[in-house]
């Protein structure tokens, strides 16, 4: 069930009359069931068994590693291991097994073996849908659990509730349980009129951006890399720049969706942006963007690399052989420990070297160049007395960022690895600033007044992000008459529906970041 | 060692890791006041002060402190613990 169409709104609203009409425990236990068939409804029963399994199996061990179990540090490794064959075996096998047999072709070995073949394709059946969202929960759960940080639930269903709260299944946020386990069980959720509006608030725009704008973009982007050879020159970095907007607008306008249902329950979900564009440099960009999937490598993934045995015996190494500085010229531990952090993001994007490349590695390099390259940028800056300290200077590294990013995310979006950069060496094959000022832009699948719709929406989008910037959009809302507020819910409601782009083949299901 | 002590300890490690000899933090002094304090200069930072007060941190409270105090107070525990209090 996507999470905006008519079927999902009548669930919600049953969901929602029946919890706030419950006494407080069991408001809990309302959604635990609800979640529960969210999850079950247009599952097959194979897919579903998986799905308890894992579930199950993890609740179990997260009682043995809590416990003063004597071996408890070996159920750990085990449930760890077991947690990352399972989801790699599900989820990988196919992305694996391919690039293995391709590889092997190189070197004149032919595998291929109907087995195998067989067993992957069951692995791809088995796999129960939103793996990467409560598996990596789920995993998260289990350090905290063992590592301390928390104390364990000891109730499977509230247990369940946390680890497969229904609008979080699609696409996250991804949560923590520190972060979720007072507004799941504390207190009794009261109807609050204020909640209630604010969730709407944050539904109505998150539909906005994904129907008004992302649906344009995609129409632009389809056509551009549907049929790249036919658009050289400038048209492939148009294509990047706005593949970027869809990808933002659809991803971010699906976590407002996703966080203002959530309200509507009085449920505070964790942010996943925090103004990304206005990043001046990688690393910065993707601690604004996807938030909680980069809190969760660096907790889980980063952290325990960087301390592990091996690493510290690597930097002791380190030490020995370039001195107690070196880290300050090149930082080889830190380097090694993100490779892994950064092929892992490209990884659960999708399996494919393309993912791998253009939001994993790719990244991981700029940031290792960047790195390294900084006493020698710092230099640069010096010698030829640029003033680092100003708004041009800050919109240069801001349009820097975005343009390195924008490049990575064309992988993203391309067939596979070799058509991405097939698709980039199109653009030196002309020179064609005049695209621009014809009318070749109306031959994208876009007429003038789309276009019209599309840059005025995006520039509300710039709008809100600057209002965003200077403090809170919600507080400055609040601060106006209800008038004006209500003519604003108004406008994006109205705009939504008759703007919203619902073209031959549009699908509102279809959430980009829906599918992992 | 007094938790004054340890504090300006700290800072010395920090103004080496973070490259900055201006820095002074305070026992409310948190991640986000201190531009470079990222999460790789983080893991820096806890691994030169396990080097320097020689203890060994567990990973919930190197994910744990939310400010340099709790920080200090943490390796206060570990000092007194070593020390047989």
């Amino acid at each position: 069930m996507s999470i905006l169409n008519l079927e999902f709104f009548i669930f919600l609203t049953i969901v929602l009359f029946v919890y706030y009409l419950l006494p407080g425990k069991f408001q809990w236990v309302w959604l635990t069931v609800s979640s529960l068939f969210y999850f079950c409804y247009h599952t097959v029963w194979y897919q579903l068994a998986a799905y308890f399994a894992f579930l199950v199996i993890n609740f179990v061990f997260s009682l043995l590693i809590d416990e003063k179990f004597k071996h408890r540090k070996a159920a750990f490794a085990f449930i760890i291991v077991f947690d990352i064959l399972a989801f790699v075996l599900l989820k990988y096998s196919s992305f694996f097994y391919l690039y293995t047999a391709d590889l092997l072709a190189k070197f004149g070995v032919v595998f291929d073996s109907a087995s195998v073949k067989y067993a992957v394709a069951f692995l791809q059946e088995l796999c129960p849908p939103h793996i990467s969202y409560f598996g990596v929960i789920i995993i998260g759960y289990m350090c905290d659990v063992y590592w301390g940080k928390i104390k364990v639930q000891k109730n499977i269903g509230k247990y369940t509730l946390f680890t497969s709260f229904f609008p979080i299944l699609t696409s996250g946020p991804i949560i923590t349980y520190s972060q979720m386990e007072n507004e799941f069980f504390a207190e009794k959720h009261r109807f609050s009129y204020d909640k209630t509006v604010s969730g709407a608030e944050r539904i109505i725009w998150g539909a906005f951006k994904k129907l008004v704008i992302a649906g344009r973009c995609a129409v632009i982007v389809d056509e551009i890399y549907g049929n790249y050879e036919a658009y050289p020159g400038l048209y492939i970095p148009l294509a990047a720049v706005f593949f970027t907007a869809q990808l933002y607008t659809d991803f971010s306008g699906l976590m407002d969706i996703v966080i203002g249902t959530a309200e509507l329950f009085s449920i505070k979900l964790p942010e996943n942006f925090d103004l990304p564009f206005s990043a001046t440099s990688i690393s910065e960009f993707w601690r604004r963007w996807h938030i909680t999937l980069g809190e969760w490598l660096k907790n889980y993934v980063l952290f325990p690399i960087y301390r592990s045995k091996t690493f510290k015996r690597l930097n002791k190494w380190c030490k020995a052989k370039w001195g107690k500085n070196y880290n300050k010229k090149f930082d080889l531990p830190t380097y090694l420990a993100l490779f892994v952090s950064w092929f892992i993001i490209g990884l659960w994007h999708g399996g494919g070297m393309n993912y791998i490349f253009g939001v994993g590695l790719f990244m991981w390099a700029v940031i290792v160049i960047s790195d390294i390259c900084k006493p020698l940028f710092s230099k640069l800056t010096e010698l030829l007395r640029i003033n680092t300290d100003c708004f041009s200077y800050t919109l240069f590294k801001r349009v820097r960022t975005f343009i390195i990013f924008a490049f990575g995310l064309s992988f993203f979006r391309a067939e596979n690895l070799t058509e991405g950069f097939k698709m980039w060496r199109e653009m030196f094959k002309q020179f064609n600033p005049w695209i621009f000022a014809d009318k070749s832009m109306y031959d994208l699948g876009l007429d003038r007044l789309e276009w019209a719709i599309l840059l005025v929406s995006l520039l509300i989008v710039v709008l809100v992000s600057y209002i965003k910037k200077l403090g809170s959009v919600r507080a400055c809302l609040n601060r106006q008459n209800f008038v004006f507020r209500l003519g604003i819910y108004v406008f994006l409601f109205t705009a939504t529906i008759v703007f919203g782009y619902y073209g031959q083949q549009f699908n509102a299901a279809s959430f980009i970041y829906g599918r992992f | 060692m007094e938790k004054d002590d340890i504090l300006q300890k700290v800072n010395e490690i920090m103004s080496d890791v973070f490259d900055d000899d201006t820095i002074e933090s305070t026992r409310e002094t948190v991640a986000s006041d201190i531009d470079d304090w990222d999460s790789v200069n983080h893991l820096q930072l806890m691994s030169e002060i396990e080097d320097k007060f020689d203890i060994s941190l567990s990973m919930s409270e190197v994910q744990g402190f939310s400010n340099v105090g709790e920080l200090v107070d943490t390796i206060d525990k570990h000092i007194s613990d070593e020390n047989g209090h």
